[in-house]
């Protein structure tokens, strides 16, 4: 490095000793040597704060949920204590996709230097963790949990344990999807703000940095608001973030090594009780073929299935009629995404 | 007491004293079933539904990492291919920007290790052509040449430079390539081509002469890799780059079948390709056949991808649609052709498991893929047809898409080795005699 900033300093004549003379400014050239030397010494501490910086901003804790894909037709227990969850397919909430491709964009812009996927659940949460993995997380935590205390899992439960997770792994972002498609609860990342005493930016549809705040534009109600908030931070992803990548196979051969550790609830000092209990599940009041389905989200309106109970909570949406394939007898009214 | 009392209510009662004489009387041949312990054994364990998606359980068969390639990869052929390939079918035009996206992907000659390829299994490459072929079979068509027909080549006979120069821009999708082996006169017998290269010592080139026809790819392609009986009488491979002068590759037009896929010939007058671009490590036949063969395994998947389509495609619109008050899949007609459809695809997809996993451990004959490209192909096209007849008259139009299955599948059918060249293949492995030619 010296070398480098001699010849920087020196240029052509410098193995050569030159005593000082003056040069056609009028300066002598030990001076001009100090002063470079000077401008280069500030320029090291630059570049040094810079990585003091993005050492600040290390590691960033992504939570993904592994629900029920949303292309399949929920059926309701016969004995209505839940929804039919053996040998159904299952994949990655599509707004932790979401918050999975912000956390890994960050890192490619070297905001930060880790990405951790964090996943609750029974051993098949494995498949949603190492989905991330692919995606370009670079190791995955799984918190097992299973049986009864699964079935009761809440945004309560999930996020006293992403707290606890965040604090464990110094994490200076935690980045949600704003909810998950099963429960619509829309809960888990303003609890974990909470719980950790953090800013929060919820329904995040784009997110920069601004020295060492993040500045957030959220979609409300009323259109969209942007906000300052410093670090740490929770986050949560809102449908218009990105575009979540599709993972290349190199990637997907790539995750099989990264790896994923196993923690208890309990050795984060987690308490799993939860205070809300299931009385009756049941189907939707339209179970007649006519309703039409609703859709939440854009990008998911392409599909003829049935009606789905999960999307009676939500404000209803007529489908978009097909581009491609035969013409249908729907109702054909635009969909409002 | 409280039995006793109901009893006499229910035997005074006239009413309701018929219906206990008409119960009584009515003998039955029925087991009674036995309100026991024998339930309570059912009710442990669980009853295993019937999934017409999945009949045999092919995704337990498939590690974690086939499984997430699958899904990966379908959902980019739904979401991408899928909204184009309507126009590019109608209007026969080829999207080139495809090839890059799934170079981007890392899905084009996904088996080879190194050289910015991903390196996996067969049965993911398997997986991969399903997923693509149930898009289109020309998609897939493109895929298949430029991973089995041209890198594949490149890397199990090429020098190490030859690998470096042009694996890494293949895979990526930089570059398009194309294979060159069937001829105008010479199809179903590449042995007799008439493409000719001879060696000049002085200018350390080949000069080739020749026409390739029925070329998948020829009229976008960057590099030929065309196969030319040198003067010794031997097959060699050679790489022809876009640019050389003598080579063109007109394009064939009017043609009803894969459409979505650019096809034409590689007319070769003279061309001075230099002796760096010979495939050293490969003379004779088996050069192009043992491409040909890793093109057609992946073919025997694929063609189950179509069916597949076919198969679901049919079930919807027969469910949809409605004639003398009944759906359409009431009929007893329909169901036997989806039964039939069903077990057919899903007997063809686990041999093609099978297969895969024996290429994996590098177990696989020639025969096995000959015989699953045969079954699975002629089998494809027979489901396509019942399809687009459940259809009916929307069974024509493209917007429904299995006629375009339809015309695919014929070409699908004949490329690779034709159904009856395939059967004689499976006829001299079975009887030792050969019935390709008059002679002995």
């Amino acid at each position: 490095f010296w070398s480098s900033r001699c010849l920087i300093g020196f240029g052509p004549g410098r193995f050569r000793y030159t005593p000082p003379t003056t040069t056609f400014t009028g300066i002598t050239v030990k001076p001009v040597r100090l002063v470079l030397r000077l401008v280069l010494k500030s320029l090291d501490e630059c570049s040094r704060s810079a990585e003091k910086k993005s050492e600040n901003m290390a590691r960033v804790l992504v939570g993904v949920k592994r629900v029920i894909d949303y292309a399949v037709k929920i059926r309701v227990k016969p004995d209505r204590t839940g929804v039919v969850t053996d040998g159904v397919k299952h994949s990655m909430n599509p707004f932790c996709e979401i918050a999975v491709e912000e956390a890994v964009k960050l890192k490619e812009k070297k905001i930060v230097k880790e990405v951790v996927a964090v996943s609750c659940g029974p051993q098949q949460v494995q498949e949603t963790i190492r989905t991330a993995l692919a995606m370009g997380a670079d190791r995955g935590i799984h918190v097992e949990v299973s049986g009864k205390e699964y079935e009761s899992l809440g945004p309560l439960q999930v996020s006293k344990i992403m707290a606890a997770l965040a604090k464990k792994e110094e994490a200076k972002i935690v980045i949600l999807g704003k909810q998950a498609i099963d429960d619509d609860c829309n809960q888990t990342g303003q609890m974990t703000a909470a719980l950790l005493d953090w800013p929060q930016g919820t329904f995040a549809s784009e997110v920069t940095v601004d020295g060492d705040k993040l500045k957030v534009v959220r979609e409300i109600d009323g259109g969209l608001e942007t906000i300052k908030i410093s670090l740490p931070a929770v986050l949560t992803a809102d449908l218009r973030l990105n575009t979540p990548r599709y993972a290349t196979l190199p990637n997907i051969m790539k995750a099989k090594k990264k790896k994923i550790a196993n923690v208890k609830p309990g050795d984060l000092g987690v308490d799993l009780t939860s205070r809300v209990e299931v009385l009756r599940s049941q189907q939707g009041a339209t179970g007649s073929s006519d309703a039409r389905e609703g859709a939440v989200l854009g990008r998911w309106t392409n599909r003829r299935n049935g009606p789905n109970w999960a999307f009676e909570t939500v404000a209803f949406l007529a489908p978009i009629p097909m581009a491609t394939g035969p013409i249908q007898n729907h109702d054909p009214r635009p969909c409002c995404v | 007491m409280a039995l006793r009392n109901s009893i006499c209510r229910l035997l005074t009662n006239s009413q309701k004293c018929a219906l206990i004489s008409i119960s009584r009387a009515q003998g039955t041949a029925a087991t009674i079933q036995q309100e026991t312990a024998q339930d309570k054994k059912v009710a442990k364990a669980p009853k295993v539904q019937f999934n017409w998606q999945d009949a045999l359980d092919l995704d337990g068969l498939l590690t974690e990492d086939e499984i997430m390639i699958r899904d990966s990869f379908r959902t980019y052929c739904q979401e991408k291919l899928m909204p184009r390939i309507l126009m590019a079918n109608r209007k026969e035009v080829f999207h080139r920007d495809i090839i890059s996206e799934m170079g981007e992907l890392g899905v084009l000659g996904p088996t080879i290790t190194g050289y910015g390829c991903a390196g996996t299994s067969y049965v993911a490459y398997g997986l991969i052509a399903r997923e693509v072929e149930r898009v289109d079979s020309g998609y897939r068509s493109v895929m298949s040449v430029q991973s089995s027909l041209v890198m594949h080549p490149i890397n199990a006979y090429g020098t190490e430079e030859q690998k470096e120069k042009y694996l890494p821009r293949l895979a990526r999708g930089e570059i398009l390539g194309c294979f060159g082996l069937t001829e105008p006169n010479h199809g179903s017998d590449p042995g007799g081509m008439e493409t000719r290269a001879k060696y000049n010592p002085s200018s350390r080139t080949f000069t080739i002469s020749g026409a390739k026809t029925w070329i998948t790819n020829s009229p976008a392609a960057d590099i030929c890799v065309v196969w030319a009986k040198c003067e010794d009488g031997r097959v060699r491979g050679f790489i022809l780059e876009r640019g050389m002068p003598g080579l063109t590759t007109p394009k064939i037009e009017g043609k009803f079948s894969l459409r979505a896929s650019a096809t034409g010939m590689i007319v070769m007058d003279e061309v001075e390709v230099p002796e760096e671009n010979l495939l050293p490590k490969v003379s004779g036949l088996g050069g192009p056949f043992g491409c040909l063969n890793n093109a057609r395994y992946g073919i025997a998947w694929g063609a189950l991808g179509a069916a597949e389509f076919c198969f679901h495609a049919a079930r919807q619109y027969t469910l949809d649609r409605i004639q003398f008050g009944v759906p359409l899949a009431r009929n007893q007609l329909m169901q036997k052709k989806m039964a039939d459809t069903l077990t057919e695809i899903t007997i063809g997809l686990h041999s093609c498991l099978q297969l895969g996993r024996l290429v994996d451990e590098k177990k696989a004959a020639p025969e096995m893929i000959s015989m699953l490209k045969r079954n699975n192909c002629g089998k494809a096209l027979d489901i396509a047809r019942q399809a687009r007849d459940m259809l009916g008259g929307n069974g024509i139009a493209d917007e429904y898409h299995i006629i375009r299955h339809v015309m695919n599948l014929e070409a699908v059918n004949t490329y690779e080795g034709t159904h009856d060249i395939h059967a004689l293949i499976l006829g001299r492995a079975i009887t030792g005699l050969q019935s390709f030619t008059v002679e002995k």
